[in-house]
């Protein structure tokens, strides 16, 4: 029976091809990534936080150049009052704001597909005996969707690490390097949770978080907007079990909630819930009867793969708040790739390289077939120099909810 | 910018050239690159070089060894703090903290550690002086240094000594036995038998040898008098040997005995190398720039590298290797080194 399809077409299109439309534009992989990339729920938590910067770090020879990041941060000196003054007798100087510096290395993270010409006719045979059935297109395309994805996951680890452990990364999963970048908030912005630990029954963690803020507001003369980060972990185990949160979003509700009209008082039963939501929370925070800044909650999760399987694990440091400024925390610092530019301009005759970079240059994928003995063989590689790097790490407060003060 | 201040300054480097150290062979299409790379777990300090062909000791999990080798350039006696390694500018440069010991024949031979407590550049000479905190003994040129995976003093080993005392001169026909090996006296020495001598002294000449030869494995046996002494290779290596004494039926007079002298105890303690399954290549001269000790305010610096196999490289133009790690060569040919 023929095929409706040209199978052996398609493998080779996916495979060799990956990256090149008929016209011989590399915008093939472009499309596949764009149209049939699944967003799943937690893959972006890197872009609630973070932008991707829109300067590329270049590669250099020197390697404390390049790639290496630079976030600068106002040092705010207050504003203070006017002194008395006689006339014509000389006027008192104001001190001047100053500026804070980071700099940091972008480290590099790659992953990829392998097939060999074997395996690729048995991916045909296959193809054939279902008729080429669509859905076996789908499960190759879902590979190097995968690939963009870990990609992402990546990041949205990172991310997590970065704004829960004030800027500080580590890398030690699956069978690559380990990385280790430490923090580089200010000391004096990592503080205790106040006077009782977060966990603790009888702690009133409105004030406690009122208090926070507002010791880092005077301290630092910030008057900016606020938000509160916090891990859906600690939202379900502390927060939502928190009586004077439970409390004081009962109190919203019965002013502005939607749930309001539910509460039937008729004398005896009670006029309030002992349960809360997350929404319920969120969106008392966001109100004016909240006496902290609004919360935001992080979710995220990621799969770790070693050479022994798979583990779930999660970017946010555990028993760790975060207070910053409201709005985007950083930048994904990302800079050239030299397995890229290698390939580019030095592989081998033999080799086929085609190259794209996907997410506006965040990662670069390339594709590569060469000699299998008789044979070949097909990679497809993704790599990523990146970072995900707090740009308002001077006003980034952690808290550290475990430790009372 | 800076207007108030005015800076002066002279600076000289000179660039070394590169040496060839691969086998380069058009034919050959091999080059095999590791899988994500390593950490190095023990970079240099400050500045430092891996030059092309170096070792490195690369481990699936994520971080290993960069094999640094130092050729010792002057002899060192059993007691000397300070030694001397080659400093030509194409060799390793030992570094204050460094824990170094004598490369030993196989990658599980203990050593002497001691660590490195100076390092001086002697340009005149090209040579390192390397201040250490103990002496690791006796060096010649020949030999090679390596850094120790711990500082670990050595306890040397103490050849064990029996002693075989013939009391009374033996009369034909008296035997004795060695563990189980016979020794049977005659007047005349026929027959695979022995002479008895005019002394006992006399008759333990006459078995010397072939005790000697019995025991050859683990003792050197020496005669004294009317004794044999026994004396270990080894330390602790070789049990005391065990001696059967047969007069003859009439006129035996054969009296003999054997003691143990001085205890054999084996080599305790010392170092094993830091590095001890070099298995691929740096590929090309490169820099370490940045320091890792954290001075000048520069903290959490750390080097990694991609490290190469299935390469060849010409042993003569490559760094000093010891003995251990040119025991891992699989080349074919003598003087290249493989990978």
């Amino acid at each position: 029976m023929a095929n409706k399809y040209d199978t052996l077409g398609m493998v080779d299109k996916l495979w060799k091809k990956g990256l090149i439309n008929d016209q011989g534009n590399s915008v093939f992989l472009q499309t596949l990534i764009d149209s049939k990339l699944e967003i799943e729920a937690n893959q972006f938590f890197w872009a609630e936080h973070f932008s991707p910067d829109p300067l590329e770090t270049a590669l250099a020879t020197d390697p404390k150049a390049a790639p290496a990041f630079t976030v600068r941060n106002i040092l705010r000196v207050p504003d203070v009052m006017l002194d008395g003054h006689t006339p014509l007798s000389e006027v008192s100087q104001t001190d001047t704001d100053g500026f804070e510096e980071r700099q940091g290395t972008i480290p590099q993270f790659a992953r990829g597909l392998y097939e060999t010409s074997m395996s690729r006719v048995e991916l045909k045979a296959r193809m054939d005996a279902l008729g080429s059935d669509a859905a076996m297109v789908e499960q190759y395309v879902k590979n190097v969707a995968g690939i963009v994805r870990g990609a992402n996951y990546t990041l949205s680890n990172m991310a997590a690490q970065a704004l829960s452990k004030g800027g500080a990364i580590s890398v030690n999963w699956g069978q690559g390097v380990s990385y280790d970048m430490p923090a580089y908030i200010p000391a004096a912005n990592i503080v205790t949770a106040g006077t009782k630990v977060w966990t603790a029954s009888d702690c009133d963690l409105p004030e406690q978080m009122r208090a926070i803020e507002e010791d880092f507001r005077e301290r630092t003369n910030f008057k900016g907007a606020m938000e509160w980060n916090i891990d859906m972990a600690m939202i379900k185990s502390v927060f939502l079990k928190n009586a004077k949160f439970i409390e004081a979003v009962n109190n919203w509700m019965l002013v502005y909630g939607e749930q309001k009209v539910i509460v039937v008082n008729n004398g005896t039963s009670p006029t309030s819930t002992g349960i809360i939501s997350e929404e319920n929370l969120v969106a008392y925070s966001q109100s004016s009867l909240s006496k902290i800044s609004p919360i935001r909650i992080c979710k995220q999760s990621q799969m770790v793969q070693s050479l022994s399987g798979r583990t779930s694990t999660s970017g946010w440091a555990a028993n760790r708040a975060v207070l910053r400024p409201a709005g985007l925390a950083g930048v994904i610092k990302h800079a050239k790739v030299a397995d890229i530019f290698m390939l580019q301009n030095e592989a081998s005759n033999g080799v086929e390289v085609s190259t794209a970079s996907v997410q506006g240059g965040l990662f670069y994928i390339a594709n590569i077939v060469s000699a299998n003995g008789l044979y070949r063989q097909y990679h497809s590689n993704i790599y990523g120099r990146v970072r995900p790097v707090l740009d308002e790490f001077v006003e980034h407060v952690l808290v550290k909810t475990n430790e009372a003060d | 910018m800076t207007f108030n201040v005015q800076t002066l300054f002279n600076t000289a480097q000179s660039y070394r050239g590169g040496k060839f150290v691969w086998v380069k062979n058009a034919g050959d299409s091999s080059r095999s690159t590791v899988l994500n790379g390593n950490k190095i777990l023990n970079p240099y300090k400050g500045v430092g070089y891996a030059y092309a062909a170096d070792l490195f000791e690369y481990k699936l999990g994520g971080s290993g060894y960069l094999l640094k080798t130092f050729k010792v350039a002057a002899p060192a006696a059993i007691d000397a703090t300070t030694i001397y390694v080659n400093g030509d500018g194409y060799s390793h440069v030992p570094e204050v903290g460094n824990i170094l010991m004598k490369a030993g024949a196989t990658a599980d031979t203990k050593a002497q550690s001691a660590t490195v407590t100076a390092v001086t550049w002697i340009s005149s000479t090209e040579r390192f002086a390397v201040v250490l905190d103990k002496a690791l003994g006796v060096l010649t040129t020949s030999d090679i240094l390596v850094e120790a995976a711990t500082a670990a003093d050595i306890t040397p080993e103490t050849k064990g000594v029996y002693t075989f005392t013939m009391d009374t001169n033996a009369a034909a026909g008296d035997m004795l036995s060695l563990n189980g090996q016979e020794y049977v006296f005659s007047a005349g020495g026929t027959g695979g038998t022995y002479a008895v001598g005019l002394s006992a002294t006399a008759t333990v000449a006459n078995i010397k040898d072939a005790v000697a030869a019995q025991y050859a494995e683990h003792f050197t046996v020496v005669a004294d008098a009317a004794d044999l002494v026994f004396t270990q290779k080894v330390g602790g290596v070789g049990d005391m040997p065990v001696l059967l004494v047969t007069q003859a039926a009439e006129a035996g007079a054969l009296v003999a005995s054997i003691e143990e002298t001085e205890a054999g105890v084996p080599q305790s303690g010392g170092a094993l190398p830091l590095v001890t399954n070099p298995n691929s290549f740096v590929e090309v001269d490169t820099l370490f720039v940045l320091p890792t000790d954290g001075s000048y305010g520069i903290d959490s610096v750390a080097y990694y590298i991609n490290t190469i196999y299935k390469k060849e490289a010409f042993i003569a133009r490559m760094q000093p290797l010891p003995a251990y790690v040119l025991g891992k060569n699989r080349s074919y040919i003598d003087g290249i080194f493989e990978l």
